[in-house]
């Protein structure tokens, strides 16, 4: 990649995935089963924006004017406040009207004034997280709240992408890459329940939501003014492939851009710092037998990543992968099964 | 970073905010406040706080 477009890839899109450290905490502490929503009043009350800003929640406003009317003269009323408001939306609530705020903050839309409008606005601000914990709440799916976090790395790279005024086309590439994410996630995710004594089986839906990711930044990078160099004029070499067009994308993607989408991707979960386990699978998705000696649990993580792609797209296992398959244990008509059951599906 | 903060006093005078190199500085319930976050310490707004009410953070006593 060249260093001009890789200066703009860490200045414009990676520095301002870092969360702050007040966003960070909370979403450590909100998926810590012992902590009480009370904690997370004590951990607003460190940033004096958060522990100010929640009380702006346009819902709680008329809650908020009776608690102050109650006891007027009280010194102490903004931290019962808080404290109110925290134990009234629990932990979950709480959690997200913070990570909004810490939104605003990287979307520059935080109040400057008294009279600023400002509203907390969960069901669009951190739709793509919002979604697929939901999803794994309503299907008994195992920790998600790591596919909770694996999501806003989506509603946080959208942010940035509309303050940068980024191109429709990579918005857009953004919605397709999370969409692939969440259907190869699913199959990730039934893959890992056939491997046993697994010790990174927290990771797997989180790390194949996220492998896609870094498409959009291709997107981005490599907009439609580029003609022949750009990401969509790659596309469309790739769908002349026809049949053949998944191995296409696959093989000539490096030679196009010295730079393949999951390779972004796995920057995209090291800036975000939260899934640290995830970005080596990612990265190494397509190359997981270079884990193979190093870390057997990593190796079987971006084994099943790299299966999960081939079922998404619906082509057979190569021979590559049928080792990968061996060594986790996988029968082989246990993935048959799968695939046919996927094809019910549709 | 945690390096400043406005304390209750702040009379919402609005000098502050504009000067911030960081955009730290917003308006909050009842009075403007400083993101701890993303502060740097820089005392730009110290410096145009007319009631002096922008001060270091304490530090954060081990628990
Ligand atoms: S000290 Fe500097 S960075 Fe911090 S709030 Fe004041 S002007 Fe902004
Ligand atoms: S300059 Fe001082 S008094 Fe004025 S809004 Fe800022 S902190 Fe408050």
């Amino acid at each position: 990649m060249e260093v001009g477009r890789f200066s703009q890839l860490i200045a414009e899109y990676l520095q301002p995935l870092v969360p702050g450290e007040t966003v960070r905490s909370l979403l450590e502490a909100s998926a810590d089963p012992v902590i009480r929503p009370l904690d997370l009043a004590t951990l607003f009350r460190r940033n004096q924006t958060y522990a100010q800003l929640i009380r702006r929640m346009d819902l709680l406003q008329s809650r908020i004017a009776e608690w102050v009317a109650e006891d007027e003269k009280r010194l102490d009323m903004g931290d019962v406040i808080l404290d109110r408001i925290v134990s009234l939306l629990g932990k979950q609530a709480t959690r997200n009207a913070g990570v909004c705020i810490g939104l605003h903050r990287l979307s520059g839309t935080l109040p400057k004034k008294e009279t600023d409008r400002f509203n907390l606005n969960p069901q669009d601000q951190i739709k793509f997280a919002l979604t697929v914990e939901a999803f794994c709440q309503e299907n008994s799916l195992a920790y998600s709240e790591k596919a909770y976090v694996a999501g806003l790395h989506y509603d946080w790279l959208k942010a940035i992408f509309v303050k940068n005024k980024t191109s429709k086309d990579a918005q857009t590439a953004l919605s397709n890459a999370f969409t692939e994410g969440f259907e190869m996630a699913r199959i990730a995710y039934d893959l890992s329940r056939l491997v046993k004594n697994f010790k990174y089986d927290h990771y797997v839906f989180s790390a194949a939501l996220l492998e896609p990711i870094g498409m959009s930044l291709m997107s981005a990078l490599y907009p439609k003014d580029l003609a022949a160099k750009s990401w969509s004029a790659f596309i469309a070499d790739c769908e002349k492939f026809k049949g053949r067009k998944d191995d296409a994308f696959d093989a000539l993607q490096s030679q196009r851009f010295d730079i393949r989408h999951h390779e972004l991707s796995a920057l995209v979960v090291n800036y975000f710092g939260i899934l640290a386990t995830v970005e080596k699978a990612v990265h190494f998705s397509k190359e997981p037998h270079f884990l193979k000696g190093a870390d057997s649990d990593l190796y079987r993580l971006a084994a099943i990543l790299s299966m999960a792609k081939t079922l998404q797209r619906k082509k057979p296992m190569s021979e590559v992968q049928k080792d990968y398959m061996r060594d986790l244990q996988i029968a082989e008509h246990e993935v048959l099964l799968m695939s046919e059951e996927m094809k019910m599906k549709k | 970073m945690a390096t400043h903060l406005i304390t209750s006093a702040c009379t919402r005078c609005d000098a502050c905010a504009a000067v911030c190199p960081t955009a730290s500085i917003s308006f909050g319930a009842t009075q403007y406040v400083i993101d701890q976050d993303t502060c740097t310490g820089c005392e730009i707004c110290v410096t145009v706080c007319p009631v002096d009410v922008i001060v270091p953070t304490p530090r954060q006593q081990p628990e």
